[in-house]
């Protein structure tokens, strides 16, 4: 980079993005404090594993085929729906192929080295949205997924089905902004509600945990073994939530040009381009939030579990629409979602017999497909991108573009390649651990040494203290 | 021999890749994609094999009724009472 200016823009994008990936792992630590505060003891490694090796899987298969396709399929499903109209043809992409030099160490590039710069840090960015798609589907199938056919469903999720949601809706050129009108800022439908439907396709397969459900099909309520842990994973989460917000703009992009102005006009930008400020997601991310949690304590009657999930889905409920809401409108939008996705969760839960360990579905897939609809009433008329051109001309935001993406997002890419994956590996015996093992305890079949060790050293320990005379 | 940059008293703006073995992308995506596959064929092979042996030990109720016991212990003495009581 040559000029001091053109630089400095460029390596605070850089320096930026990998601010957000910090923040964002904190994500990944708090699904993990999370879940093994829900499962019972004799699960707790096993359910620490499962959502750990989530890491290297999604990252691995995202750096092989991830960022590929959320460049290469805007149109749609190449050489299935629609023609290569776009900047981006399906095979002329230079930067997000495993073999580009773009995807390593490299100094300059066409232009003036910006993709040097931004591809490693962007792809991280999008990398933890990659586990944390996959992580909201582990939560909800603990203490009886083979943890061998979650890796198959968390790299499903982690590494295409969400990344195709993203090229379609997710993306200026997205098949679906121009069409559509699909407009999903902060990702209720690009990565919550997709992860929801996922969740609820494999729990249909995959079913209920022994002793879920009284003979009569009352659920019973599995307590978590450590509430707290519980509790302060949410808070990691909420905390990691701040990076996922503004890992979704771009810091610092002039967009003069693209509104048709002489000059420049430099702004920060959500992913479609349109002008947002990082003040304005800071008001709304902290209000949506605020409305969660008191409706939630409200209708949960304080219970701290739901209490938290509320808080966690009232921001899902309103971030689709919080590049442009007002703070009151986010607060109300997020307290108005939190009965319905609470209610459906039970309702659910008593009529198909679902067991969501976590409430995840809920409180994600429930409360995004809320909140992409939501968005298509509170915006309606707004142009769904900086320059959405579709086949009728610039596309706005409508309720029922709105609408059929949240379809699209929940059942089409979320529910039903879940059902058909799950299908397939439940038919070749590798979905669901075996009964007996369930009973006894995951932990005391991965870890049975362990256990073993633990009680020979207590009781080696006790022989010796006698020895020494000292109990 | 060089595996890669030489020097870097030159124009940076001429110096592209910096990593070594350059041209040898292609080849390490393969052998990537590789690696990831067989590592689900390891990992599903030793589960499946694991599974079945601890399926085949709990066919024995009562092994079954002490590893409850011994799973949800929350002490090590607790632990050690399980495993003395038949695990």
């Amino acid at each position: 980079m040559e000029d001091q200016l053109g630089a400095l823009t460029t390596i605070f994008t850089e320096v930026y993005y990998w601010i957000t990936v910090v923040f964002m792992f904190l994500i990944h630590v708090g699904f993990c404090m999370y879940e093994v505060g829900a499962s019972r003891r004799k699960n707790m490694m096993h359910t620490l594993m499962k959502n750990t090796m989530v890491i290297p899987l999604v990252t691995v298969t995202f750096f092989y085929f991830g960022w590929y396709i959320y460049f290469g399929w805007n149109n749609g499903i190449p050489g299935i729906i629609g023609a290569d109209a776009t900047p981006y043809g399906l095979t002329d992409i230079n930067w997000a192929a495993p073999w580009s030099p773009l995807m390593g160490n490299t100094l300059s590039s066409e232009g003036d080295g910006y993709w040097s710069h931004i591809n490693g840090v962007f792809w991280a960015a999008f990398l933890l949205f990659s586990w944390t798609a996959a992580s909201i589907v582990s939560g909800a199938v603990i203490e009886r997924i083979r943890s061998g056919a979650f890796w198959i469903l968390a790299v499903v999720i982690g590494s295409f089905t969400w990344i195709i949601d993203a090229s379609w809706g997710w993306h200026p050129d997205g098949w679906m902004v121009r069409e559509l009108g699909y407009h999903d800022a902060y990702a209720s439908g690009v990565i919550h509600a997709i992860a929801g439907g996922f969740a609820l396709g494999v729990l249909v397969v995959l079913g209920p945990r022994i002793g879920k459900f009284a003979a009569d099909g009352t659920p019973r309520n599995i307590v978590p073994h450590n509430p707290w842990l519980v509790t302060v994973g949410l808070f990691l989460i909420y905390t990691g939530f701040w990076g996922f917000y503004v890992a979704c703009n771009i810091p610092i992009l002039d967009i003069g040009a693209m509104a048709g102005m002489d000059g420049s006009f430099f702004a920060t930008t959500n992913i479609y381009l349109t002008p947002t400020t990082t003040s304005a997601i800071t008001f709304n991310f902290l209000m949506s939030i605020s409305g969660g949690l008191m409706m939630g304590y409200i209708v949960s009657k304080g219970d701290a579990f739901w209490t938290y999930s509320s808080g966690l889905g009232g921001i899902i409920a309103a971030s689709a629409g919080n590049d442009l809401y007002h703070p009151i409108q986010a607060m109300l939008i997020a307290a108005a979602a939190v009965p319905i996705f609470y209610h459906l969760h039970f309702w659910v839960e008593r009529k198909f017999k679902i067991d969501d360990a976590v409430g995840a579905v809920a409180v994600h897939g429930y409360a995004g497909v809320i909140g992409v609809v939501a968005a298509g009433f509170m915006l309606w008329g707004y142009p769904s991108s900086m320059y959405a051109e579709g086949t009728w001309g610039q596309a706005i935001i409508t309720p029922w573009g709105q609408a059929a993406g949240a379809f699209i997002m929940f059942f089409v890419l979320g529910f039903a390649p879940a059902w058909i994956v799950s299908k397939i590996l439940n038919a070749m015996g590798m979905l669901r651990i075996p009964e007996r093992v369930e009973v006894a305890g995951l932990d005391l079949s991965e870890f049975h040494g362990r256990y073993l060790d633990e009680a020979e050293v207590d009781a080696a320990e006790e022989q010796e203290a006698r020895n020494r005379g000292l109990i | 021999m060089s595996t890669g940059i030489e020097t870097w008293n030159t124009n940076l703006l001429e110096v592209s890749e910096v990593y070594p073995f350059v041209g040898t992308e292609g080849i390490l995506a393969f052998v990537g994609i590789a690696s990831w596959i067989i590592w689900h064929i390891i990992q599903i092979r030793s589960e499946n094999k694991a599974l079945a042996e601890e399926e085949a030990f709990f066919q024995d109720k009562a092994k079954l009724a002490a590893a409850r016991k011994l799973s949800n212990a929350e002490t090590v003495s607790e632990t050690a009472r399980a495993h003395a009581s038949g695990l």
